[in-house]
């Protein structure tokens, strides 16, 4: 409430002085005379305007699916393009040292008891220095890691307006959380405000800190002996370690957390044994025993935990047993070496990539993987992201 | 801390005063309206009198519209500003506060118009703001904004706004009077609104109407659904056995066409202007236009023949 009401006072002054300035000032750009969270130029929509971020590996091509409208929008060739992340709107794609951010004009806010969807225009939203291997945002700071241990932090609302405004990047993970930022580095793990000040101290340390996400629950970070879930009431931040139920090694830990967004399920692949569930409500893991196992993720809410496999076929298991409920044969020629596909799951679709075959699959994952859609393009979909849920 | 912020607004307010000495000396003036529904209600009270500044555009959102610095300042400058508070604007909400604590009469309609509460869903028990879907508390709403304009406002005329509030009164006694005529038609057994709008609260309360909350499949699911994708919705139909369903949605003809089809459902999907106001083109650009139009939707669509 308070920071609201400064930023209203603060916005007046700027239209009072302005007016006191009889035409003599220069005027103000205009991202000072918007008020906070308001787009130029978007649209608030009746329902998710989901859409799929593609990128060729070969080709740099890079490709904008609607899932409504099935348009597909082309962008500017990323050429050696070989990462995508996403923080629901932005697309982060990186090539060489370098990350192009894509805005795909689609996206959701939570309101708590509501959301709002929005669209707008496609377009590219600027550049960054370093490799983003994640991305996550509020409406204030958008915080990528990068794959050199540092996090890069950007401002949100100058993001949206197409411009890539960085503060000063910070040493380990950073994930913004409850109107703060959650840092986990070697030494320490930290909540600092929005200006980079300590606002608390975590009791719990996380070694080797690898892997974010963002849930109800609270914020993720993916350690050598378990995750780390910093969790906030009443403005008071404590973190609660949910350790692995046995000894892993650091190929089987956990290192990159897949989810739906806002959802309280993580998945993560385990090295080549099988992959891992991590319920944030119950605070407790799930080990799912699959051999080859290349892409993994989690309906939650009591949906299915979906993982691929390195001969193409798609399994869904019980979330609370790890039972295998379906599977599917998808992709034909399975999963070549060297390929990454992914899984993206909203509230009622699973969305496959199958570079090889340049199609992306739409999976219902409440009707035993039944292929709802099939979407042939002109690329080959090496990466995948969803965003507008 | 709200205290602080008081003084910085009247400071504020008294730089300005003093360097707007050669022009209007009371700055701006006249009425600034938050919603596009409430513009068109003061509107017709303070006909052409003084400026009526309405912020929020046509076929906007009243939960999410803000404004900009200058609409910000233009409010602090006003002699009324008339929001419906309860809540619906939250866009605005504070650069209303801004005005009100450094000293501009606000009017917040919906507080005044004996709200009702949600009754289920996660807002359960919390003040539902969409009163304007019963024409009475319209009218109860004209009558506020009149005297309000009276005692506030410089250079309006008390005659000729209570005139115009007069005229204006008699058209909202008359949409009253119709809408009543209109869904007495319907049989009482199928008065009910199955819908994903949150806001025919008070028109059912004052029609008696049965509001069955609804949530639509998504639009990528509509695409190729499988019978547990509709599964809450047709339920929801089929208990209502009602000829028509009132939905916001981007492809309501696909989704009747797939509830024919996979829930053995007709029902016609028809859409109601909501929480904003059409530009002139539109069929909704008034008030009274736009319950003229969701009074004939509701009727005709409920109607079994």
């Amino acid at each position: 409430m308070l920071s609201r009401s400064k930023v209203a006072v603060l916005a007046v002054t700027a239209g009072l002085l302005t007016a006191c300035g009889g035409g003599t000032e220069p005027t103000e750009p205009a991202a000072s005379s918007t008020p906070h969270g308001y787009v130029e130029g978007a649209e608030e929509t009746a329902e998710a305007q989901s859409k799929l971020l593609l990128a060729d590996a070969e080709s740099g091509a890079v490709r904008v699916l609607d899932l409504l409208s099935e348009e597909v929008t082309e962008l500017d060739d990323v050429q050696g393009v070989g990462g995508i992340s996403t923080d629901g709107r932005f697309g982060f794609l990186t090539a060489g040292d370098t990350t192009t951010v894509v805005d795909t004009g689609s996206w959701m806010v939570d309101h708590g008891d509501h959301v709002h969807y929005y669209r707008a225009e496609i377009r590219k939203a600027g550049e960054l220095d370093g490799n983003t291997i994640a991305a996550h945002s509020d409406s204030a700071i958008t915080a990528t890691p990068l794959s050199n241990g540092t996090t890069a932090l950007l401002d949100t609302e100058a993001l949206a307006d197409g411009e890539t405004k960085l503060d000063d990047p910070v040493a380990g993970i950073a994930v913004p959380y409850a109107q703060h930022l959650v840092v986990a580095s070697e030494d320490q793990v930290e909540v600092r405000d929005r200006k980079g000040g300590s606002a608390a101290e975590i009791d719990e340390s996380c070694a080797e800190p690898k892997g974010s996400a963002v849930t109800g629950r609270g914020a993720v970070l993916g350690c050598a002996d378990g995750a780390l879930l910093v969790h906030e009431e009443d403005e008071r931040f404590a973190a609660t370690k949910i350790p692995y139920p046995r000894s892993v090694s650091a190929t089987e830990r956990a290192a990159e957390f897949a989810q739906r967004p806002g959802s309280e399920t993580l998945a993560a692949t385990a090295g080549g044994r099988g992959f891992w569930a991590l319920n944030t409500t119950e605070r407790e893991w799930t080990f799912v025993a699959e051999r080859q196992v290349v892409a993994v993720n989690a309906v939650g809410a009591g949906g299915p935990l979906l993982a691929l496999t390195s001969d193409g076929v798609l399994h869904a298991y019980d979330p609370a047993t790890g039972e295998q409920t379906a599977s599917r044969e998808l992709l034909s020629e399975g999963v070549p070496d060297g390929a990454s596909p992914t899984i993206q799951v909203d509230t009622s679709r699973a969305y496959v990539n199958d570079a090889a075959g340049s199609k992306v699959y739409e999976i219902d994952y409440t009707d035993e993987l039944r292929v709802a859609r099939t979407f042939d393009l002109d690329i080959k979909p090496s990466y995948l992201v969803e965003t507008g849920r | 801390m709200r205290a602080k912020l008081g003084v910085l607004g009247v400071a504020l307010l008294l730089t300005i005063a003093g360097c707007a000495g050669s022009g209007s000396a009371s700055g701006e003036g006249g009425v600034v309206v938050t919603t596009n529904i409430l513009g068109d209600l003061t509107e017709a009270v303070v006909g052409d009198q003084v400026p009526v500044t309405v912020l929020m555009k046509p076929n906007a959102d009243p939960h999410s519209f803000a404004i900009s610095a200058q609409e910000a300042a233009q409010l602090e400058q006003a002699d009324l500003v008339v929001h419906n508070g309860l809540g619906l604007e939250e866009g605005v909400q504070r650069n209303v506060d801004a005005a009100e604590e450094s000293g501009v009469p606000t009017l917040a309609v919906g507080d005044q118009v004996d709200p009702i509460s949600y009754r289920d869903n996660e807002s359960a028990g919390e003040p539902d703001p969409h009163f304007w879907t019963d024409p009475r508390r319209v009218h109860t709403a004209v009558e506020l904004i009149a005297d309000q304009v009276v005692s506030e406002v410089d250079g309006v005329d008390e005659e000729t706004t209570r005139a115009n509030a007069r005229a204006y009164l008699a058209e909202v006694e008359e949409l009253d009077g119709w809408m009543a005529d209109q869904f007495a038609a319907i049989p009482e057994q199928d008065r009910k609104l199955v819908t994903n709008h949150h806001v025919f609260g008070y028109l059912a309360q004052r029609y008696e109407f049965e509001v069955l909350g609804a949530v639509l499949p998504s639009g990528t699911t509509l695409a190729s659904p499988s019978a547990s994708d509709l599964s809450e919705l047709a339920g929801t139909i089929r208990k209502a056995g009602v000829a028509a369903i009132f939905a916001d949605s981007s492809q309501p003809d696909r989704l009747a066409k797939v509830l024919a089809e996979q829930a053995g459902l007709e029902v016609r999907v028809l859409s109601l202007y909501s929480e904003s106001l059409t530009g002139p083109e539109g069929s909704a650009s008034t008030y009274l236009d736009m319950m003229r139009v969701n009074t004939t939707t509701i009727a005709d669509g409920l109607s079994r023949n």
